[in-house]
């Protein structure tokens, strides 16, 4: 069984469906695609940056400097640049590496086994670079969260899942990929990934991580969704 | 004002999403999660749109939208829903939702529909108070606004008309002296016929002054008129009092004080002051002196202007209208139709009552039958803002034309009826001097 998504074969070419430049304000300086709504997609990218920084500001995480999203064989991303914001949807995408901007090549021959949701739990545990995780589920509404220190990051933690929540519904209901999520930030890294039944891991991690713990940290993501 | 959204979703996440989203956009977000709950709330609060969605346990969005509408036929309802099918979307618009979204969900087009279902639904309830209007609420004038007193100046549908008559029927039994504050073009002999309406007695007296009436022969042959006539107490109006002299206003101390010229005065008597502006801004201008401000004294009232009190307009007009037709006898009394109120309601009265009573009349001699149409009104206002333009030169031409002969005549007795000199001053033919002067003796 495959730990990436298997939507686009792993050998496909990730293919280009738009990419827009918009200016800080969002709006749009070249727009590349068919049938483009750059005023359309303007608005739900504002509203998804504000959200995400939202989600960084209740972790104390600083600026966005990038949001990625993908599944379902497609991929999301907005990435912010000193004088720009650049969109990119991209087809054909099936693993993280197909998104560029430095995430790691991993593929499933480097992952051979599923852990279990306890393994998932005891490796992040055990990992550095993480700083706090959670699990939730549709029914329970709250994030059973797993800090390495308490305190008041507990409530931050809550409210941060609640707006990554927000982000999630809105690419879901605006139809586009919200199964795992980054969002990186200068002081930290978010992660998201979300089951078809709506089950949610989300992570926090250093911004410096080694590439051995960054392949922890996607192992554990990518088996939740499987778990 | 932020206008006011319940958002009814069972779902946390997408109702936070949605209140995040509306509240981003300025509007003031009510978010209720259960539909019985969110009824029981629209029961109790003025909301300008409602968001459902129709899939949630207890009540369907469709029978949440046929419950609340109940309560408010016309409340704009959007409903954002995963999945439709064609009869429910069907139904949905026949039950009146403005809005169906299905996923994809467009923020940018939500937030629009939102604003234009917001804006069609203010528009059709002025529209509709305004036909209500012409339905026979004025039709004997009497205006409908439930005060406990006659009150003829404004109509009082809007809140600050309301308040200015409840505030110039509080000041009624004022002792001394009463400031009436009111912009360029203010009615003021309306608003002080009103105060003296609020008089439970017939024993006093209100008495206009117009500045060059304003001196010491004139007050005491008023006053005298009015004793004689048996009042016991008088009200003099001055209008423009911030133009008064500076010998009036000795006058006026004189007359409070029964000193000067006024020792023989026993009356009561009381003053009201009509001011363009704030009286304290006037004394910062200059415009009124140490003493005038002194005497005028701190009972105020401030009449709203025609903008303040939009919802006034059409109903005014009509009263307007109808005491000018009964004047002059005009009949059939022309009626305003919709697009005739609506230009009323939304024109920027800038010169006031003054100017809408000079639309209304002018209109009303134009006037060819029963309906007074937006047209109609659209072309008095051009015709009336074409004579102003006239006004200088032109206009006093015009008006010179008009008493061409009496002015001749005049200039022909200050000459000592010297008709070559008269003809001289006025550079004409000693002939055309001749004709008017034998026109006069004859």
């Amino acid at each position: 069984m495959s730990l990436f998504d298997k939507a686009a074969p792993i050998s496909a070419q990730p293919a280009l469906l738009t990419a827009i430049k918009f200016s800080p304000q969002y709006s749009a300086i070249s727009v590349e695609g068919k049938d483009v709504d750059s005023i359309g997609l303007g608005v739900l990218l504002s509203t998804v940056e504000r959200l995400s920084e939202n989600c960084g500001e209740s972790m104390a995480l600083g600026k966005l400097n990038a949001f990625y999203s993908f599944s379902h064989g497609r991929s999301f991303t907005l990435e912010k640049h000193e004088d720009s914001i650049a969109f990119k949807h991209i087809a054909d995408v099936s693993r993280w590496s197909d998104l560029g901007a430095g995430f790691p090549n991993y593929t499933q021959e480097d992952f051979p086994d599923i852990p279990t949701r306890q393994e998932i739990t005891q490796f992040l545990n055990e990992e550095s670079n993480v700083v706090c995780f959670g699990f939730r589920s549709l029914s329970s509404q709250d994030w059973e969260y797993h800090m390495k220190s308490l305190g008041e990051k507990a409530q931050r933690f809550q409210s941060a899942g609640m707006v990554a929540m927000q982000i999630h519904v809105l690419l879901k209901s605006s139809q586009y990929p919200h199964g795992r999520m980054c969002l990186r930030f200068d002081n930290g890294v978010q992660w998201i990934w979300s089951t078809h039944d709506d089950r949610h891991c989300m992570l926090f991690v250093d911004t410096e991580i080694s590439q051995a713990s960054l392949g922890t940290v996607i192992h554990c993501g990518e088996s939740f969704v499987l778990s | 004002m932020a206008k006011n959204i319940l958002i009814l979703d069972d779902d946390a996440d997408f109702n936070n999403l949605l209140t995040d989203i509306f509240t981003q956009a300025d509007y003031k977000v009510t978010s209720e999660r259960d539909p019985e709950t969110a009824i029981e709330v629209f029961q109790k609060v003025h909301f300008d749109l409602v968001v459902t969605d129709q899939k949630m346990p207890g009540l369907t969005g469709e029978e949440f939208i046929r419950e609340i509408k109940r309560f408010r036929k016309d409340i704009p309802v959007i409903m954002v829903s995963g999945y439709l099918d064609n009869d429910t979307i069907r139904n949905l618009i026949r039950e009146g939702v403005g809005g169906v979204f299905l996923k994809p969900l467009n923020v940018f087009s939500l937030l629009k529909r939102t604003t234009a279902l917001i804006e069609e639904s203010e528009t059709s309830q002025k529209r509709q108070a305004l036909v209500g209007e012409a339905e026979g609420t004025i039709e004997n004038l009497t205006y409908q606004h439930q005060l406990p007193f006659n009150f003829r100046s404004f109509p009082c549908k809007s809140p600050k008309s309301l308040e200015f008559a409840k505030k110039l029927y509080s000041l009624r039994n004022f002792k001394a002296n009463l400031i009436i504050i009111g912009e360029q073009g203010t009615d003021f002999p309306s608003i002080v016929d009103d105060l003296r309406g609020f008089e439970s007695s017939g024993d006093t007296v209100f008495l206009f002054v117009e500045s060059p009436k304003l001196n010491a022969e004139g007050l005491n042959q008023l006053i005298d008129q009015s004793e004689r006539d048996g009042a016991k107490r008088i009200t003099l109006v001055f209008p423009h009092a911030q133009a008064l002299r500076s010998e009036q206003k000795k006058l006026i101390f004189q007359l409070s004080k029964q000193e000067g010229p006024f020792v023989n005065v026993h009356t009561t008597i009381r003053y009201v002051f009509c001011l363009s502006d704030d009286i304290d801004a006037l004394y910062d201008r200059g415009e009124i002196d140490d003493d005038i401000y002194m005497f005028m004294g701190t009972s105020e009232v401030k009449v709203p202007p025609l903008r303040d009190i939009r919802d006034d307009i059409p109903i005014l007009a009509y009263a307007l209208m109808v005491d000018e037709a009964k004047a002059k006898g005009v009949t059939p009394i022309p009626k305003f139709d919709t697009a005739a109120k609506v230009y009323l309601h939304e024109r920027d009265w800038k010169e006031n009552v003054l100017e809408l009573k000079q639309l209304v009349n002018y209109s009303l001699s134009q006037a060819d039958g029963e309906i007074m149409t937006r047209k109609q009104l659209e072309i008095a206002v051009e015709n009336q803002s074409k004579l102003a333009s006239s006004d200088g030169v032109e206009g006093f031409k015009l008006r010179m034309e008009e008493f061409r002969d009496e002015y001749t005549q005049a200039v022909h007795l200050l000459l000592g009826q010297d008709k070559v000199k008269t003809a001289q001053q006025l550079g004409v033919e000693p002939v055309f001097v001749e004709g008017v002067v034998r026109g006069f003796q004859q």
